[in-house]
């Protein structure tokens, strides 16, 4: 089948399958509100009742005619020709039809829920949502036994497959966590320690059902995508996207946001007193420790599968090294800003000590100032040493392939280039101040006062230039920025080849195709050592042309420079 | 295995059938099926769906003469104007309204009400919009009086 006619093939399909389904779903509601509501007083509803049955029926008679014939066209297809079921196209829309209906589905689900949780009243019947519910529910159940049925034989449709896991996986670790926070705030809002501040009305309401709702429907999905769907993937590039960027850094991220508010709060406590009323100035614990919780609870699972993991299979360091430098990141950021509000502490008191001017300064603010930067450091600084230190640990262990890691390159030159920018801005604005001073013969504390901003920043970028510029410097000693022509390797191997891909993939800091060599038995697969591995990669860098192949065969893997005509 | 995905797409088919037959039947002999009968002037869902029935009627003479509004305002003509404006704006749409719990404190009570309006749109596009709203009475002497929602344009708005 040509392209051209596989999407229009699979786009009419699609389109006439949510034309009959959309006609079933009216048919099906009608039904269920006829049977549930027959003693709420109505008005208008014989006519309202036709008029949903006229659609219905022609909806689903055509719908329904259209997307048989088109269904039945496809099945033959596929019949004749089994390599159909590797197509891209196919399994785009399968994996396509797959995710809108689980979407659907899970949202019409959890209002079905919500309703049953809140004392089922027939008044209220959520027949929309039945009805959702029951027709995505079919169309997802028949699809799934589909693509599950037929497999995936080719690189993309185990790629497309994956992105409907891993999304699906995703979606649902965010809605159970959530959730759980929502909820256990919503109940700790209902305490009855916060005095005037205490929420009123009943605790088990809307909002409430609502949360327990999708904490047990987000858990479902979650726990079905995550740990069945996509066990045993290890190969996978999203899989590691999932597990380090979602998982682990978002967990990471959401507990950091929620200790830093934490221990602002304390601090703030500690300092200064409550401020306003004591009863209701740790309601935000309500958020802020199941948020901890919860996120301390998905970053330790996610990292003990990564460790499990890497134990199993050459670990793709691509994904991990990215986090490490984000983290690295993000803790640096929450350092520097931390650093910036003390100095500012520091130079606002020296500024206030030496001015002469009276300054009338509200309540609290000090305190907040000295509350702020010491809870951003308290949390940064952990953070930005374990992770620097893994970091280092990284490049002293992987040499100069390590340090030219992209990921490397853009986090140096990013801090180096910020720092920068902050240096020279700082210190126009301070040199301004200065001449300014100087010429309308004002200099004195006053622009000192006027450049205080400038001044805290200047005292942080300087050592964050020079220690990072000495790391590049470093780098670029070692070798790491020459210039290496990119060549595009394709491997030809058999089935065995994941681990002497991805060696070959991270000596060479780039990814590499693979030709699947077809009856190659894994013994008959080269087994290389480090320094042959080295040596490879060696030579394919000293070949003559930017496109090489690698065969493995033989006991050895020869590399054959070559050109296209 | 062909045999087998015979046997689900007839129990398939047969499945869908019977949905069409039953939707019909319901459709047009469930006993009940028109307007409910009207229920007690004095109660605050009778004095809801009476209000509904005069809408509808366009007797908005009547219809108003069950409203009590807050300092007398919108007047009868302004309310009457948006009246219609919302007749129009729906044009031969569908609607159907359904009366809900009814709670009474004293001389106040609300009634939650669900309008549904059939409007069928683009593909994939739920045809049912649905409003749900609380309408406010007071006790005035020996009936009640709707005193919110004031205006009825969200009809068209559901």
């Amino acid at each position: 089948m040509s392209t051209a006619k596989r999407v229009y093939f699979y786009l009419v399909y699609f389109i006439t399958l949510g034309m009959f389904s959309g006609g079933v779903g009216i048919l099906l509601s009608i039904c269920f509100d006829l049977l549930t509501r027959p003693a709420a007083p109505q008005i208008g509803a014989p006519s309202f009742a036709k008029e949903m049955l006229s659609l219905g029926l022609a909806m689903l008679v055509i719908g329904g005619v259209l997307w048989f014939l088109f269904w039945r066209a496809i099945r033959r297809n596929v019949a004749e020709n089994p390599a159909e079921t590797g197509s891209a196209i196919r399994k785009l829309f399968l994996n396509l039809i797959l995710a809108a209906s689980a979407l659907v589905g899970l949202f019409a689900a959890v209002s079905f829920l919500r309703w049953l949780l809140a004392g089922p009243s027939l008044n209220l019947f959520p027949s929309t949502e039945l009805t959702n519910l029951i027709v995505t529910g079919v169309i997802w159940y028949y699809h799934w036994r589909l693509t599950e049925g037929e497999g995936q034989p080719s690189p993309e449709a185990r790629t497309l497959r994956r992105w409907y896991v891993y999304f699906l996986s995703g979606w649902g670790l965010v809605s159970l966590s959530i959730n759980l926070v929502l909820l256990v705030n919503t109940a700790v809002l209902y305490l009855p320690v916060w005095g005037t501040a205490a929420i009123s009305g009943k605790f088990w309401n809307i909002s409430v059902q609502s949360s327990v709702s999708w904490i047990l429907l987000g858990g479902l999905v979650w726990f079905f995508h995550w740990f069945r769907m996509a066990r045993g993937d290890f190969d996978s590039t999203l899989r590691q996207v999932y597990l380090y960027l979602l998982a682990i850094l978002g967990g990471l991220m959401a507990g950091l946001v929620a200790l830093s508010m934490t221990l602002f709060k304390i601090f703030s406590f500690a300092f200064g007193g409550a401020g306003s009323s004591g009863s209701a100035y740790f309601q935000l614990l309500g958020w802020t420790v199941p948020t901890m919780l919860v996120a301390a609870a998905a970053w330790l699972y996610h990292t003990r599968v990564t460790q499990e993991e890497a134990a199993q299979v050459q670990q793709r360091l691509s994904a991990r090294r990215v986090h490490s430098y984000l983290m690295s990141f993000i803790g640096l950021g929450t350092l520097i800003g931390g650093l910036i509000i003390l100095l500012g502490v520091l130079l606002d008191v020296l500024i206030h000590t030496i001015g002469a001017k009276t300054v009338v300064v509200t309540p609290g603010w000090w305190h907040d100032q000295l509350s702020a930067c010491l809870a951003l450091l308290v949390v940064a600084t952990p953070i930005w040493l374990y992770y620097w230190n893994r970091v280092l640990r990284m490049a002293a262990a992987g040499g100069v392939t390590e340090r030219r890691a992209m990921s490397r390159r853009i986090f140096l030159y990013t801090v180096v280039g910020a720092a920068i920018i902050a240096l020279a801005t700082d210190l126009v604005y301070i040199v301004y101040r200065m001449l300014n001073g100087l010429l309308q013969g004002s200099f004195g504390v006053s622009v000192l006062r006027y450049s205080e901003w400038s001044l805290q920043s200047l005292l942080v970028a300087i050592p964050v230039l020079w220690y990072h510029w000495r790391i590049l410097r470093q780098d670029q000693r070692l070798g790491a920025e020459k210039l290496l022509r990119r060549k595009t390797v394709t491997l030809l191997a058999g089935e065995a080849a994941a681990d002497l891909v991805s060696r070959i993939e991270a000596k060479l800091s780039s990814r590499i195709r693979v030709l699947r060599y077809l009856g190659q038995r894994p013994e008959d697969l080269p087994v290389l050592s480090d320094e042959e591995v080295d040596r490879l990669v060696s030579d394919i860098q000293e070949a003559p042309s930017d496109k090489v192949l690698l065969i493995a065969a033989g006991n050895k893997v020869t590399v054959v420079p070559y050109q296209e005509k | 295995m062909v045999k087998s995905s015979s046997r689900s797409l007839l129990i398939f088919g047969v499945a869908i059938g019977v949905l069409v037959i039953v939707a019909i039947v319901l459709v047009f002999t469930l006993p009940g099926q028109g307007n409910a009968s009207l229920l007690p002037e004095d109660t605050p869902k009778g004095i809801v769906q009476r209000f509904f029935l005069a809408l509808e009627a366009e007797d908005y003479q009547k219809a108003y003469s069950y409203t009590s509004f807050p300092s007398g305002t919108p007047k009868y003509e302004e309310w009457r104007d948006s009246a219609i404006s919302s007749r129009e704006e729906r044009g031969s749409e569908s609607m159907r309204i359904t009366l809900g719990e009814s709670v009474v404190t004293d001389n106040e009570a609300t009634v939650d009400v669900v309008v549904d309006v059939f409007s069928p749109g683009v593909p994939f596009e739920n045809p049912v919009r649905t409003n749900h709203t609380t309408f406010s009475l007071e006790k005035a002497e020996t009936s009640w009086k709707i005193t919110s929602p004031t205006y009825v344009w969200w009809l068209c708005y559901s």
